[in-house]
């Protein structure tokens, strides 16, 4: 397994608790330390609980500012969150690019035969950055290009360092970044807001950390209906003779 | 502001694909010298077919095209910028002259995404295709394996095949069978009419599938951000831009009941996952609840629509969410789909067209409320017709079903097959499903009762009906074959005058949103008078007054800015912003967003009367290539007597309420002289012959139409005359800036 090097860019230690007590930044210290530290209530107990490594030390990722919470019932899938999105942050109207995706399920869900999407029920996953304690897409950069802001916890990708390879996408449990086929180079979601400030469904918002991963509602219908393309002949609502 | 070397020139994607089916060929191009003059969508779409489908050509000839586009403002982040046109020879109107087809959902942003502002499909393939266009790689596909497939079993065959986030624009049976009410449809209920779905058949395409991953490189990326935000939070309404709520609200010094902004408090998407959402009371100046604004199941089909109601939906890059979404078990039971619902004609095909010409029962209760059986009639046609990717003429196919059954033209013509259908339990013992055989054996094309989805043009004669079109229940509109449109119902001439610009229903909102915005009468006349010189541009009700200018600029207005926006795109059902819902701005709308946006997308720097003038000249593009293939009265091809061949009315208008004379209160009927005048002034407003309606010299040489103007004289179709541009226009630039103190792009 190669270095995790966006841990050298954060560093490590004594010279982050600042950051460390206000819940942002990503600090590597010993576990011994982190126990401690929960065992006084300064850290939550899903801290010390982290995987120790070979080293003895833990890796602790302490928590971003803000995550962006969902209700897909409310979503009507106009897919402006998509387009404010790049506009702002890539200059482009670009959703294939976003940091946010509603298009790729509007009209079937996760996947076929999901029961989601337009055609079914016409739910369908808005799918958004989890701004995970354990930030997977960082963790798998084999460049260190995906980097935590100091001050918010946020981590975004450094366009210099990354390469477009799209490990990101694949470490992340929900495949949030993604690369972009223009420019050959990932992004993920940086917490601004906009995408969540335009819509016209209040289905978006920008709140304070939490975690999110249960919130996003279910990925497919407890009991899909079957697929019409599964029903033989089904033309124009009957068999046809 | 993101780089040209990356991302490509600002708005417009730069390239159209071209899909040979005959050899086979496909290349692409560039549109570059077509962007100041045509700007994209329609008037791409006439200006290609005007140059390479000779006049003369049918609907189903090797040599027709069907040519998709759309515009610089397409998936650009502009709302409701996700609409596309297609333009292609009429199958069911008169001589098979040029007709657009527009269609939201989202087949036009992912054309603009995959890097390409359209899409040309000529010749003919000899067996069944679809074309997959995935960013750049386009290829033509064999689809015999889906030939036969209704839209919805299509789309998932395609989409299984090549993943759930393209969008498939695809034909059903209607189409394969040459039907010529055929569409093309997209996201599951968006259609492409006027028979595009036969021209696409006749061509064995069976779909269109489009990924685009690419972007749309904007100029000026934090104006399109800013203009959105001020157009969002002042300006904007409700779909057809209606400005007040339909019921009295805290909030709204006016109501209408009239209205489509329809959210109420205890009004909900009862059906929404995880519990009932209220649509409750969104505001002015709320950004985040823009979208509940347009309660549209239950406006459409009656409070019995509340319990199915999931949400509503719509077109790509949209706030207004105009689409009704349904879960109905009865709906599902009949036809197998787990959801349906439109925005337009197939949300309320029974309950709205049929009633008043043969009476459907169970449909309303004793106080005239439509019923539960009414939202099930209503949703079984909607989602039968969008499989089979039929048409229905803007409710002419509705209204005609009703009227054979009626007169027993039905039980006369269609022989041994009459009682198949079972007419009876449909109209008569509350049971919606022999409605499924009937369209889809409208839809197959085989069997007699077809041909009422041939148009009025062709059963009429067939089933020797020709008076059906001098009755006002048939609300047909022309005699070439198309119907009313918000006609003489909505301002008198002005609505009559553009019914009959095009080769098919006109599909113009700009002045019937104005008509059913909810604002009361006395302000709009004033807003009339800055908009279009006089406050008698626009009448109450049934009390119309003659023809004046300020009529005529109205009607040239609502006009170029249709035109204007399917070539933008942006979507006509809404725009143009003349009027919004803040009393601040005392309900002024702003006219000048389409060209404040055009300049942020596309770094051009222009004025709305520029973009005008691009409506007006893609308008009589369209006139003049149909004056080349219009037939006159001996059949001989090339005519340009539009007053007395292709602008004609129908009788009724001249003959309805006989009891009531023309401009009395009470009526809208027309009066024959009024109505002549009209016509010849709005010919002079575009720079046409007063007398003929065709496009001049003058007009072509101000609109700089050279080649429209070579065909036009070689053909002997060309006239001297015409007034200049800058003696026959006015100033709209800046109209209503007093209003907009907060327009970003003023500041």
């Amino acid at each position: 397994m190669k270095e995790n090097t966006a841990l050298e860019h954060v560093g490590s230690g004594a010279d982050r608790l600042d950051a460390f007590f206000t819940r942002r930044g990503f600090v590597k210290v010993s576990g011994a330390f982190v126990t401690a530290l929960a065992a006084l209530g300064l850290l939550p107990e899903s801290a010390a609980a982290q995987p120790t490594s070979s080293q003895g030390q833990i890796d602790y990722y302490a928590t971003p500012s803000h995550v962006l919470k969902i209700n897909r019932a409310r979503c009507t899938g106009c897919q402006r969150c998509e387009m404010m999105c790049t506009l702002k942050n890539d200059g482009v109207s670009q959703p294939a690019a976003s940091r946010i995706h509603v298009r790729d399920g509007f009209l079937f869900g996760k996947e076929l035969g999901s029961g989601d999407g337009i055609y079914y029920s016409c739910e369908w996953n808005i799918r958004q950055c989890h701004m995970c304690t354990t930030a997977m897409c960082q963790t798998a950069c084999p460049h260190g290009a995906i980097v935590t802001d100091e001050s918010t916890g946020v981590r975004s990708v450094d366009p210099e360092k990354c390469v477009g390879c799209g490990t990101c996408a694949a470490a992340c449990p929900y495949h949030m970044p993604t690369v972009n086929t223009v420019t050959h180079k990932a992004s993920k979601c940086i917490a601004c807001g906009r995408c969540a400030e335009q819509c016209p469904n209040g289905a978006l918002e920008l709140v304070e950390w939490e975690n999110v991963n249960h919130a996003s509602g279910p990925t497919k219908q407890e009991n899909p209906d079957p697929l019409i393309s599964e029903k033989q002949d089904y033309v124009g609502g009957g068999k046809i003779k | 502001m993101a780089d040209n070397a990356v991302y490509g020139s600002y708005g417009w994607a730069g390239y159209i694909a071209r899909v040979d089916l005959t050899s086979g060929n496909i290349t692409t191009e560039s549109d570059e010298e077509l962007q100041d003059l045509y700007i994209g969508g329609m008037g791409f779409a006439n200006k290609i077919m005007a140059d390479e489908v000779p006049a003369g050509t049918k609907w189903d000839d090797p040599e027709n095209k069907a040519v998709l586009a759309v515009g610089p403002l397409t998936g650009s982040g502009v709302p409701l910028a996700g609409r596309s046109t297609w333009a292609t020879l009429s199958t069911f109107t008169k001589d098979y002259l040029i007709v657009d087809a527009h269609c939201g959902g989202t087949l036009g942003a992912q054309l603009k995404y995959s890097g390409h502002d359209g899409l040309i499909i000529e010749g003919e393939s000899e067996s069944p295709v679809y074309i997959l266009i995935d960013d750049d790689k386009i290829s033509i596909e064999d689809a015999s394996a889906v030939w036969g497939k209704g839209t919805r079993e299509t789309t998932e065959a395609l989409c299984k095949k090549h993943g759930v986030d393209c969008c498939v624009a695809a034909i059903g049976p209607a189409g394969e069978n040459l039907l010529p009410y055929a569409c093309v449809m997209n996201a599951r209920s968006h259609s492409a009419g006027a028979g595009l779905g036969a021209v696409l058949g006749k061509k064995k395409v069976k779909a269109v599938v489009v990924r685009g991953t690419k972007a749309v490189n904007v100029a000026d990326p934090q104006m399109v951000a800013d203009l959105s935000d001020y157009m969002l939070n002042e300006v904007l309404g409700s779909n057809n831009n209606h400005v007040v709520p339909s019921t009295q609200q805290s909030w709204a010094e006016y109501y209408d009941k009239g209205s489509r902004w329809t959210a109420a408090k205890g009004l909900y998407w009862a059906a929404a996952e995880g519990g009932p959402i209220e649509t409750g009371e969104p505001k002015p100046g709320e950004l985040n609840t823009v979208g509940y604004r347009c309660m549209k199941s239950t406006k459409d089909l009656g409070p019995e629509a509340e319990k199915y109601t999931v949400k509503m939906a719509g077109c790509h890059g949209c706030p207004v969410r105009c689409y009704t979404n349904v879960a109905i078990p009865r709906v599902k039971e009949i036809t197998g789909y787990s959801s349906t619902g439109n925005t337009c004609v197939p949300n309320f095909p029974v309950s709205s067209y049929m009633p008043g010409i043969a009476p459907v029962a169970g449909l309303t209760d004793d106080e005239g409320t439509l019923t539960d059986l009414s939202v099930i009639y209503n949703q079984v046609v909607s989602g039968v017709v969008d499989d089979l990717g039929l048409w229905c003429n803007y409710a002419q196919l509705y209204r005609d079903i009703a009227h054979c059954y009626a007169e027993g033209i039905f039980e006369r013509e269609l022989g041994d097959d009459y009682a198949d259908y079972k007419f009876e339990d449909f109209f008569n013992n509350q049971d919606p499903t022999p409605i499924v055989k009937i369209l889809t054996d409208i839809a197959m094309n085989k069997k007699e009762i077809a041909y009422v989805g041939h148009g009025p043009l062709v059963w009429t004669e067939r089933w020797n009906d020709a008076k059906w079109y001098d009755d006002a229940k048939s609300c047909l509109i022309n005699y070439r074959g198309w119907p009313v449109h918000h006609a003489i119902e909505c301002f008198g001439q002005v609505g009559g005058l553009y019914n009959m610009m095009f080769n098919r229903d006109d599909m113009i909102h700009s002045a019937v949103n104005f008509q059913g915005c909810g604002l009361p009468i006395d302000l709009k006349r004033q807003m009339a008078k800055e908009m279009w010189g006089a406050e008698d541009a626009c009448d109450p009700d049934k009390a119309y007054t003659p023809i004046n200018d300020a009529k005529i600029e109205f009607a040239w207005w609502s006009i170029v800015t249709d035109v204007l926006h399917d070539s933008l795109t942006l979507c006509n059902w809404v725009w143009p912003m003349a009027m919004a819902p803040e009393k601040a701005r005392d309900y002024r709308g702003d006219l000048d967003l389409e060209a404040q946006f055009f300049t942020a997308v596309t770094g051009k720097e222009v004025t709305i009367d520029d973009l005008y003038k691009a409506g007006e000249r893609i308008m009589t593009l369209q006139r003049g290539y149909s004056a080349l293939g219009m037939t006159d009265a001996e059949g001989n091809v090339g005519c340009n007597d539009f007053r007395n061949v292709h602008d004609v009315i129908t009788e009724w208008v001249f003959e309805k309420d006989p009891d009531i004379k023309p401009f009395e209160e009470g009526t809208d009927k027309m009066d024959r002289d009024d109505w002549s005048k009209a016509l010849g002034m709005l010919y002079k407003r575009f720079g046409w012959d007063e007398e003929l309606g065709c496009p001049t010299k003058q007009c072509l040489e101000d609109l700089e139409l050279d080649d429209l103007a070579t065909k036009l004289d070689e053909a002997g179709l060309l006239v001297d005359g015409g007034d200049a541009y800058d003696d026959r226009t006015r100033t709209y630039d800046g109209i209503l800036a007093d209003y907009s103190a907060n327009n970003p792009a003023l500041a």
